[in-house]
């Protein structure tokens, strides 16, 4: 288990990981795209692809939302989609979509979200072997836990059904009071 | 909007707050130029993607990097690299009252020792250690003040290292504690040791217009949203400004301090919010920007009679960067495992367990028997931000799928997590320091400061020492899965020494006073003062030690 590497290597703990920041702006929200827009940073392709990607990164069962439940794809498009979003996860996202429909084909299918899911998971594992795959895996799974444990004022964890599964209570008080 | 005024303050965190009090109460205009936004308590709101995932409170690495120097062992030479590049990050709040907004404000007075390491405990070698010019008595009626003045809430136990107090108790009692303190208290007991209420700079009952603690978690990382928290902001900013003579200007980068043809400083130079350059005269120039800033800003200001940076004839400033050197234990306490009473107790939604235990002050050289410096154990819950929990547990990227959610259900709703944090000495040396990066450059166009940290072995074996005692305390609390991390890492939110203080004008930048040695109209007042930091977090010591300049400033003023 090594949940706390980022402490060991620096000691106290208030940095985050993430080189994403917002500083000369004051502004909370990431504007999320909701599912039956137009995506706005991902392909209709890529969107279905990730989609399918991320069902399997964080799967949905009975009582237990997932990705599906949580909007984390119109959530990963809106984050992706900020100002301030380090074009290298733009790019690392989409190079991997594009890894992954690649994988499917050769498996026989034309996209990666036309695989059943023991296959997806099949050639997800394939693709985490390749190297730098890890930094997608760890992009795509910090979006994705972003979309459901943060506060649903970003569009993800819709009523709060990530925090209830987690039981985790939230902070006082909330977000989305007096324009921030 | 006048530009002149009698005190110019450029940084309104724990060095910049008590200044800009003391200075508007005893009749003298003020100026604070802060980089940061000005934001209250109506703005602070527990948002982890917002606060803690992209720095809503800290500048963008990309627009305003600096630049860390590590040692490679394979290269054999010093690596350096961008923040952005990195995990590493020392911008620690970036808005009006700086940091301390964001603290956790376990607050612990340094011991008397302290003041006097070298003399106390000997030099060590490859360690510029040097004492204090002046001693924990000089210091102790301001750490009294910070108690009142900026609110500190606790109670007194004796313990082998208790502090000598001015008053018998603490103003404000302590704040309500989680039912796991008693728990903590009897089993350290048992082991023989001396465990303490942690003093805390949180009210516990409302105060000048402040509200008293919610108690609803989110607090380290986070603003506060009642005022409770004993921030530069709620305590002590708003009295200076309701003085009628102090103005705080926000989103002012300042860039460089004017001197002249005499070397006195004259005029700060601050880009504002609409990239317009602008400038504030001063009889009195007070630099409180956090210890790595504030080295930078000397350095980026020459002026005629200071070629190497404003402050620098010694050529030191920037050199005898400290931190608190880290190590920290981790424990679990599965509701399972425990008896009835006991899970309940555990699942109590209190956030604080405030207990410390500071019987490991000092230790024994374990080769000669000797006395050697050790620290400070606090321990705690893991704060509740469930992103970054959830992401640790994917073992960067590794685990995902249903094991993934297994993971996420035990950590979530299988117990609790305690850490025990432990400070200690990070000893300094000349190579541990601020220099101006030759290449990187900020989106203002100026010179980035390149951090050098440069560890001293000893930092580890005193880091291990600690993080030994603190596992032997957790196995006896009952924890199971206990891990520890000994790595002597410094902390990148407790910084000092970059101007550290002293009498000769060759080995330090500062005087007694914490004035420049040669700037006579130049105090510094953040950690870059401390020439050691004790085995404590600094910040009782930063606001204390401003208290104290505060008033050396108005003496010398004369009456206004
Ligand atoms: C998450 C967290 C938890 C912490 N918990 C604790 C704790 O429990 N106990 C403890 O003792 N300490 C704690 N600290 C540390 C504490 O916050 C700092 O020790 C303290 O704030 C340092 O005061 P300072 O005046 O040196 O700097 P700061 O408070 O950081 O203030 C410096 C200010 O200067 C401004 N500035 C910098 N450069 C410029 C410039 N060129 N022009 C204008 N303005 C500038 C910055 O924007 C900032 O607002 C914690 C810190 C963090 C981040
Ligand atoms: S109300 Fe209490 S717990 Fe909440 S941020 Fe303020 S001091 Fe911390």
């Amino acid at each position: 288990m090594k949940r706390r590497t980022f402490l060991a290597a620096t000691g106290a703990g208030a940095a985050g990981l993430l080189a994403l920041a917002a500083e000369r702006r004051w502004r909370r929200a990431v504007v999320v795209t909701p599912p039956d827009h137009a995506p706005r940073i991902l392909s209709r392709a890529e969107w279905g692809t990730l989609a399918a990607a991320q069902d399997r990164l964080l799967p949905s069962g009975p009582g237990s939302p997932g990705a599906r439940e949580v909007n984390a794809v119109g959530y990963l498009d809106g984050a992706l989609a900020e100002a301030d979003t380090d074009p290298a996860d733009r790019d690392r996202v989409k190079q991997g979509a594009a890894r992954l429909d690649a994988l499917a084909h050769d498996r026989g299918a034309t996209s990666f979200a036309d695989l059943a899911e023991a296959a997806r998971d099949e050639a997800l594992r394939a693709f985490q072997k390749e190297d730098d795959a890890g930094e997608w895996f760890e992009t795509m799974l910090g979006y994705t836990l972003e979309a459901l444990l943060g506060d649903p004022i970003h569009g993800g964890n819709p009523d709060e059904i990530g925090w209830r599964w987690a039981g985790h209570q939230p902070g006082w008080p909330r977000p989305g009071r007096s324009g921030t | 909007m006048t530009d002149e005024c009698h005190i110019c303050v450029i940084g309104s965190g724990a060095g910049g707050g008590p200044v800009a009090l003391r200075l508007a109460e005893a009749g003298r205009s003020v100026i604070v130029l802060e980089k940061g936004p000005h934001l209250g308590e109506k703005d602070f709101a527990k948002d982890e993607i917002a606060d803690q995932r992209r720095h809503l409170f800290t500048p963008s690495l990309r627009d305003e990097p600096q630049v860390v120097e590590t040692w490679d062992d394979d290269a054999g030479g010093w690596d350096a690299t961008p923040t952005a590049e990195t995990g590493w990050d020392f911008w620690n709040g970036s808005l009006v009252g700086g940091a301390t907004n964001l603290m956790s404000g376990f607050f612990h007075r340094m011991k008397p020792d302290d003041f006097r390491l070298r003399s106390a405990f000997g030099p060590i070698e490859g360690a510029t250690i040097a004492d204090w010019p002046i001693t924990y008595d000089d210091l102790e009626p301001y750490y009294d003040i910070v108690e009142r003045e900026v609110g500190v809430s606790g109670q007194v136990v004796n313990h082998p290292f208790a502090d000598r107090r001015s008053h018998e108790d603490f103003p404000f009692p302590p704040t309500l504690e989680h039912p796991f303190s008693a728990h903590f208290d009897a089993a350290c007991r048992a082991m023989g040791l001396h465990p303490f209420p942690v003093p805390r700079a949180v009210l516990s009952e409302p105060a000048a217009g402040r509200e008293a603690c919610a108690y609803a978690g989110y607090c380290g990382g986070y603003g506060c949203a009642t005022g409770a928290k004993g921030s530069s902001r709620a305590a002590l900013l708003g009295r200076a400004v309701a003085t009628g003579r102090c103005e705080v200007r926000p989103r002012a980068m300042v860039r460089c301090i004017e001197s002249d043809e005499k070397g006195r400083a004259v005029a700060a130079e601050y880009v504002d919010e609409h990239g317009a350059v602008r400038r504030v005269r001063a009889r009195v120039f007070v630099v409180a920007c956090q210890a790595i800033e504030t080295a930078r800003l000397l350095l980026l200001s020459t002026g005629p009679r200071h070629p190497h940076g404003l402050g620098n004839r010694s050529g030191i400033v920037g050199q005898n960067l400290i931190f608190s050197a880290a190590a920290a234990a981790y424990g679990d306490f599965p509701y399972a495992k425990a008896d009835p009473a006991f899970a309940e107790a555990l699942r109590s939604p209190l956030p604080f367990i405030n207990r410390a235990v500071q019987d490991f002050y000092e230790l024994r050289d374990p080769a000669t028997g000797a006395r050697r410096k050790g620290g400070t154990l606090d321990f705690m819950w893991i704060a509740p931000s469930p992103i970054a929990a959830a992401i640790s547990e994917t073992d960067e990227g590794a685990v995902w799928g249903w094991p993934l959610k297994e993971r996420l259900l035990r950590y979530f709703r299988g117990g609790r997590h305690m850490k025990c944090e432990a400070f200690l000495d990070w000893l300094p040396s000349p190579d541990s320091r601020v220099t101006l990066d030759p290449e990187v450059k900020d989106r203002f166009g100026l010179p980035v400061a390149r951090v050098r940290i440069a560890r001293h072995p000893r930092n580890r074996e005193v880091a291990r020492a600690l993080a030994d005692e603190a596992e032997k305390i957790l196995r006896r609390l009952g924890a199971e899965g206990i891990e520890t991390s000994a790595r002597g890492a410094p902390s990148t939110n407790l910084v000092g020494g970059t101007c550290r203080f002293g009498d000769d004008p060759r080995t330090s930048v500062l005087d007694r006073d914490c004035r420049a040695h040669d700037v006579e109209n130049l105090y510094v007042t953040d950690g870059s003062f401390m020439p050691t930091g004790g085995s404590v977090p600094f910040t009782w010591t930063i606001y204390a030690n401003a208290f104290r300049v505060a008033a050396r400033i108005a003496e010398t003023l004369g009456p206004s």
